[in-house]
């Protein structure tokens, strides 16, 4: 099971207060493919960090369960290591094969002679081809998406696709993102992070009609923001 | 489609003997990360481990001859320096590189199999060796340049140093425990340690304190480490009044706070 109890988080953005959660609950079980929508800037990775146990909230509990991992997820990596380095300790760290990762990831991630290139010669898109090679290298059984689930050009996203349709036939997915269409086909259960609350629905159409309805009023709030800004000046 | 790699063999039982295997596989893992990323990084700055002893010897013995201090031990004064500052530096290094676990950690505690506490038992590790490869160095450069060099007692000394070093780590890592509840906490934790230096028997032994002060010396469980290493070092001293007893008691004393810390915390 994975979710949030009664959770709140939020960070100092100049001086201000910003609250991504407030006493927010969720549920989602570990086979589940949920998909929330969340407004661009408000919180997605800190929701995801949150469940992947990077990040603590001020109150409340979060709820993981073992075997979870972020989608494309490559803040494990050290620049100064070569991809073939990488992939080695991290399968040390999770408790892999190293051989058997690496022979995957290097035809996964399809980068030839640069996976003996350290990774600060990379570019954006070969260490995120890297990321997702070895997202899909670790048997997870949920896992935890920030707005992306595939990277690279068209035929490369193909893959990342269709190796996430195999893994989704047993593990779960929760999906953040600020765009309704990613979540449509991919997922079962539909959400919108509302007000720091999460908001489930019965469909997709209602949960992107809330999510449409909730980045409207908080542009209008943002203007009314701004207005009266101005008259305070 | 390309299949996932399965677990490794030893993954499987759920035994307490392959929970400790997993631990120390982790470990390892740590520091060959650790090791990599020092030796195919920042080359500078990992000289730099091996050049700040030098320096700290250069301006104690400028220190020792400003002041007319002489050696309070048969034994001529680069030695004597050595002897107090190597297993200080094993306490300073171990202090600061388990104080960076909870950033260094930050983004490997999303794998389920990885903990704080495998950062700073690897971070640890790596300074426990790091003390021993700066020792060959400054003693090969004492041998060479001047002539000298003691080894009375290599088990005393290894042990002392050690206790140092497990001190260091286990004060870092109550603060590092604690700064999972307030970042400030790390400050406090470095600024209480900046008398260090100055009561842990670099610059003078617990022998030669008089008696009114050498009690309240003792407190100090550094001063303890530090005169056994001190002990095992060189041929014509011996400590008297320390114990390894208390810097243990400080050691287990500390490691056990911080558990409580971090299992209040969890709870």
């Amino acid at each position: 099971m994975w979710g949030f109890v009664n959770c709140t988080r939020y960070y100092m953005s100049f001086g201000v207060p910003k609250v991504v959660l407030f006493e927010a609950d969720l549920a989602v079980r570990t086979d589940e493919k949920v998909g929330v929508l969340i407004p661009p800037g408000t919180g997605k990775s800190t929701i995801i960090r949150l469940l992947a146990g990077a990040d603590h909230p001020d109150s409340g509990a979060v709820v993981r369960d073992d075997g979870g991992w972020p989608l494309g997820y490559s803040g494990a990596f050290v620049g100064t290591m070569t991809g073939e380095e990488n992939i080695h300790n991290i399968a040390r760290l999770v408790g892999l094969d190293p051989l058997e990762m690496s022979a995957f990831c290097l035809e996964f991630s399809e980068l030839g002679d640069d996976y003996f290139q350290p990774l600060q010669l990379y570019s954006n898109g070969m260490r995120g081809r890297l990321a997702f090679a070895a997202s899909f290298a670790i048997p997870a059984k949920t896992y935890l998406a920030d707005e992306k689930v595939g990277i690279g050009d068209e035929k490369f996203r193909d893959k990342c696709a269709a190796a996430l349709a195999d893994r989704l036939r047993t593990a779960g997915l929760i999906l953040v993102a600020s765009k309704p269409q990613l979540t449509r086909d991919i997922c079962d259960r539909h959400g919108a992070l509302i007000r720091g609350k999460f908001v489930m629905c019965a469909s997709h159409e209602e949960a992107s009609e809330l999510f449409g309805a909730s980045v409207r009023e908080s542009a209008a709030d943002e203007f009314e923001d701004e207005l009266a800004s101005f008259d305070l000046a | 489609m390309t299949s996932a790699p399965g677990r490794a063999g030893r993954q499987a039982p759920a035994a307490l003997g392959s929970g400790v295997f997993a631990s120390a596989d982790v470990i390892a893992a740590l520091v060959r990360r650790d090791i990599q990323s020092r030796l195919t990084g920042n080359f500078l700055g990992f000289g730099w481990t091996y050049v700040v002893p030098l320096v700290w010897i250069a301006g104690t013995y400028f220190a020792f001859y400003l002041f007319g201090r002489r050696v309070p031990v048969y034994t001529d004064t680069i030695t004597f320096i050595i002897s107090g500052l190597v297993p200080y530096i094993g306490f300073r290094y171990a202090v600061n590189a388990v104080s960076r676990t909870n950033a260094a950690m930050q983004r490997l505690l999303i794998f389920p199999t990885v903990k704080l506490e495998h950062g700073v038992v690897s971070s640890a590790l790596l300074e426990w060796v790091n003390v021993f490869v700066v020792f060959a160095l400054v003693a090969a450069l004492n041998a060479l340049l001047f002539g000298n060099g003691e080894m009375d007692d290599p088990l005393r000394w290894v042990f002392g140093t050690t206790l140092a070093c497990a001190l260091g780590a286990s004060y870092a890592y109550f603060f590092v425990a604690l700064t999972e509840i307030r970042p400030g906490f790390r400050q406090l934790g470095i600024v209480l340690l900046r008398p260090a230096f100055f009561i842990s028997g670099i610059f003078f032994t617990s022998n030669e304190l008089p008696e009114r002060v050498l009690p309240l010396f003792l407190w100090n469980p550094l001063l303890h480490a530090v005169e056994i290493s001190r002990s095992g070092m060189l041929d014509h001293y011996e400590a008297r009044a320390v114990s390894a007893a208390y810097p243990l008691a400080w050691i287990a004393g500390m490691i056990a706070l911080a558990a409580a810390v971090r299992l209040t915390q969890r709870n």
